[in-house]
């Protein structure tokens, strides 16, 4: 993994995405409060390992 | 010319979308020509094609497709009417097109007036007056909405935060040209038989009526996509920007009732634009949101109508509330009193804004449990309003109040805004609020609010920064005059309106019950007094623009920056950028400067101009 | 948006950074929209989703579009490090991935139209929502089409924000899609 920037980041989406179907599928109790969690977690690591979120508070790098 | 050129690009753009969607309807079995699903989306692409031939093609998108772009070489009076990227042009453009709209708004009013003089039918049947009831709100909403941050968020915030220019000047001139296919739709929708539904084109009606409710819709559509892109070139200007030394704490609080509006609408009028998205596509595509028989809800229209429509009422009023409470700091030689206090009013309303919605649906039949947080959300709401009125009051107390025309404007405003805005209480009361709905005291109290409060500020504003836009002093007499009989007559024509609400006549009907006639006679014939106070307006305006007094440099003696520069100010506003020392407002602080321009600092200028 | 709008101030925040932040509040602006309709979602639907959806197109263009993310975050990578040929390689993988996305959508808009038509509660949401994301799909195929032909002339060997603007929308689109696809499909 190694010169391969971003790749735990999409294994882990993925994973959670397979993860997010099953919940759903086997109508696991407490169903929509795990997609929420779920769903918060996939669009923070967009947000912080795709999207450099924290190079608008700090100063930049190009 | 370049009105022309757009013109044309709108219709061959017009026309491809139109065959586009035609094809695809064909393709999947319908009947190629449907007014409504046609135009829809046709409008779309007519809107791109306007855009690339008003200006976008030539001066920015060529160069995405490795293509020189054309150098810019208007000058003169010419460039108000092209894709200019100044501040300055572009906040004039707005100032004049607004103000165009707002006076065909207020032929509108007169009409109605006219109407209303009498009971009984007398020069409009009842769908005429609607739709011009309609078209006279929708049209007085726009300017109220975007006039203001238009014209004087463009020319005035950039100089005093000590920029060149916006953070992006060229989206900057594609917010103004967006807006001139809203006049276009508007036009269209009247031309095509208007809509009956008033401005807040309440669905199911909106719905079902007639094509010109559809450019309605697309004519809100287009102006909240102007008021977006507008509203983010102001919010980063403000942000990355200002010179240095301009701290946040030393802002003109004008930058910041500016500033606070367009978080407003950077983050509310996207729900105006799913409003008006979904009564489209339940009119065009066979949708089903507001209709109950299919499992739709015709309140939740409401729902996202006002979720925009009342932190819009603040995208109206802060503007003025930083006009006033700039040009009170300026006029009573004073520092503004509780600066940080105004601030957090401001920043308290922004934040409470979008807690408060239903309270303009106590009799829509939601449900019953929301009517009581709503009502004492709105009430708390009038606690950083107090807060702005506070350091109003504060800075006018021991003042050396100098009754310029902008300062009785300023006056103006407070006066009638406390009007409305105490009118506002009852009305959040529910009992009250149910007993009031749809009659004249809401109309009343939302002319006191937005024509007493936000107009009247866009006045002061015009008469404030005139000098500094145009190089000429506006002619202080007719100004005067002016000032006297638009007051009177606002507040002649709109107390008695409180009375006839107040004893049950409803609003948005172009008919009433004999016994409130004597009334309404004053009403209207206070009406068109009022009306006709803007000739007086008018004249001045353009004899001045040209034949007025050229202006100094500084003609209040003000201590912001735009007044420390030429009238009007050169290309780049300041010839090194300028360095802040110290907040704006120290009047009556010996040696305090609020910024060295780096051409030999300023001298004390409040003190040069009258001591 | 280039270097030939407005120049910084000496002491002001640079180019970049002013057109970073502006980005930023455009999606900020474009997520209240995306927001506002799941609450349409919940307030007409409450939680329940029509069974005809199907799982197995939801799950593969939900992970389809997971990976245009990562390849579109590669494109920026090379972008950055200056490695033109990869960048392009990699914003050919997105705009591929991407038009499969969109075909999957296609393709379950088809069985939506018998199942759930527009004129049911669950079909005005379902073809709403999907299609105003689609809306943005399209948008954002477009943007990486245009930076490929850019990119082959040479265009962002010094000046890589326009790729990095482009990559950014795809990545919000795709963080939309992230709410939108258990919204739609699962709950
Ligand atoms: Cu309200």
């Amino acid at each position: 993994m190694r010169e391969s920037p971003g790749f735990t980041a999409i294994v882990v989406l993925s994973v959670l995405t397979v993860i997010e179907y099953f919940v759903s599928a086997e109508a696991v109790a407490g169903a929509f409060f795990w997609l929420l969690i779920i769903s918060i977690a996939k669009a923070a690591i967009i947000l912080v390992a795709f999207m450099h979120l924290r190079n608008i508070f700090g100063n930049e790098h190009s | 010319m370049n009105i022309v050129r757009g013109l044309i690009g709108g219709a061959v753009g017009y026309i491809l979308g139109a065959a586009l969607l035609m094809t695809i309807r064909v393709a999947t079995g319908a009947r190629a020509w449907e007014v409504e699903s046609v135009s829809a989306g046709a409008w779309m692409f007519a809107l791109i094609g306007w855009l690339l031939a008003v200006g976008v093609w030539r001066y920015w998108a060529r160069e995405w497709f490795g293509l020189e772009l054309v150098p810019y070489t208007t000058t003169g009076w010419r460039r108000y009417l092209d894709f200019d990227t100044d501040h300055k042009v572009i906040g004039i453009q707005y100032l004049v097109k607004f103000l165009t709209m707002f006076f065909m708004a207020g032929l509108f009013a007169m009409l109605m007036r006219y109407e209303l003089m009498d009971n009984g039918e007398a020069l409009l049947d009842s769908g005429r007056y609607n739709a011009i009831m309609s078209l006279h709100g929708t049209m007085m909403v726009f300017v109220a909405v975007a006039a203001t941050v238009g014209a004087f968020g463009n020319f005035v915030v950039p100089i005093m935060i000590g920029a060149d220019d916006m953070a992006f000047p060229r989206l900057n001139a594609l917010s103004f040209w967006l807006i001139p296919p809203v006049l276009i739709a508007l036009t269209v929708s009247f031309v095509s038989g208007g809509y009956d539904t008033g401005w807040t084109g309440y669905a199911p009606l909106s719905v079902e009526s007639d094509v010109g409710g559809l450019f309605f819709n697309l004519a809100f559509f287009t102006l909240g996509l102007s008021s977006i892109i507008g509203a983010l070139n102001i919010i980063v200007t403000v942000v990355t920007m200002r010179a240095k030394g301009m701290n946040w704490m030393r802002l003109p609080i004008f930058v910041w009732s500016i500033f606070v509006t367009s978080i407003l609408s950077l983050i509310f009028t996207q729900f105006i634009a799913l409003a008006m998205l979904m009564v489209v596509l339940d009119r065009t595509a066979g949708m089903v949101f507001f209709d109950p028989a299919s499992g739709g809800d015709p309140l939740l229209y409401q729902h996202i109508f006002w979720f925009y429509s009342h932190p819009a009422v603040y995208i109206m009023i802060l503007p003025a509330f930083g006009i006033t409470l700039e040009i009170i700091s300026h006029f009573s030689r004073k520092p503004l009193f509780g600066y940080k206090w105004a601030v957090g009013g401001l920043l308290g309303i922004m934040g409470m804004s979008m807690f408060v919605w239903a309270h303009h649906m106590f009799t829509s039949g939601m449900a019953e449990a929301l009517r009581k947080p709503f009502l004492a959300s709105t009430e708390l709401i009038s606690i950083p309003t107090g807060m702005i009125f506070l350091s109003a009051v504060g800075t006018l107390w021991l003042g050396k109040i100098r009754l310029e025309l902008p300062m009785l404007f300023a006056l103006a405003v407070l006066f009638n805004f406390l009007i409305g805005g105490i009118t506002g209480v009852f009305l959040a009361d529910v009992p009250v609020d149910i007993q009031l709905q749809d009659t004249y005291f809401v109309v009343a109290h939302l002319h006191y609010v937005v024509l007493g409060g936000g107009i009247f500020g866009l006045f002061a504003a015009i008469y404030y920064w005139f000098p500094k836009m145009t190089g000429r002093m506006m002619n202080d007499r007719l100004g005067k005059i002016h000032f006297w009989w638009m007051m009177v007559g606002f507040n002649v024509t709109f107390l008695p309106m409180f009375i006839v609400g107040l004893q049950g006549m409803n609003r948005r009907v172009a008919d009433y019950t004999p016994d409130l006639v004597g009334t309404n006679r004053v009403i209207s014939m206070a009406g068109f007094f009022l009306g006709t106070s803007f000739v007086v307006f008018l004249y001045n305006f353009i004899y001045s623009w040209i034949k007025g007094a050229k202006a100094p440099a500084n003609p209040w003696g003000a201590r912001t920056l735009e007044w420390q520069v030429p009238s009007p100010p050169p290309h780049e506003n300041f010839e090194v950028p300028p360095i802040i020392l110290a907040d704006p407002y120290g009047y009556g602080e010996p040696d305090s400067d609020h910024a060295d321009l780096g051409i030999g600092t300023l001298p004390k200028i409040q003190e040069t101009v009258e001591a | 948006m280039t270097v030939t709008d407005a120049p910084p101030l000496e002491h002001g925040v640079s180019r970049i950074k002013i057109n970073r932040i502006g980005l930023w509040l455009f999606f900020l602006s474009e997520a209240m929209l995306f927001a506002g309709l799941i609450a349409i979602r919940f307030s007409l639907l409450g939680t329940e989703v029509d069974e005809a959806v199907s799982q197995s197109i939801g799950l593969v263009i939900t992970v389809i579009l997971l990976a245009s993310s990562y390849t579109a975050f590669r494109a920026e990578h090379a972008a950055h490090k200056g490695d033109q040929a990869a960048m392009v390689q990699y914003l050919w993988a997105t705009l591929i991935l991407g038009t499969i996305f969109l075909g999957g959508v296609a393709f379950e808009w088809y069985e939506a139209f018998m199942e759930f038509p527009p004129g049911t509660a669950f079909g005005t949401v379902f073809f709403t929502m999907t299609g105003i994301h689609a809306f943005h799909v399209i948008t954002g195929l477009i943007f990486l089409t245009v930076l490929i032909r850019n990119a082959k002339a040479g265009r962002y060997a010094d000046d890589s924000w326009p790729v990095e603007a482009g990559v950014k929308y795809w990545h919000f689109v795709d963080i939309v899609w992230v709410f939108f696809y258990p919204v739609l499909y699962l709950i």
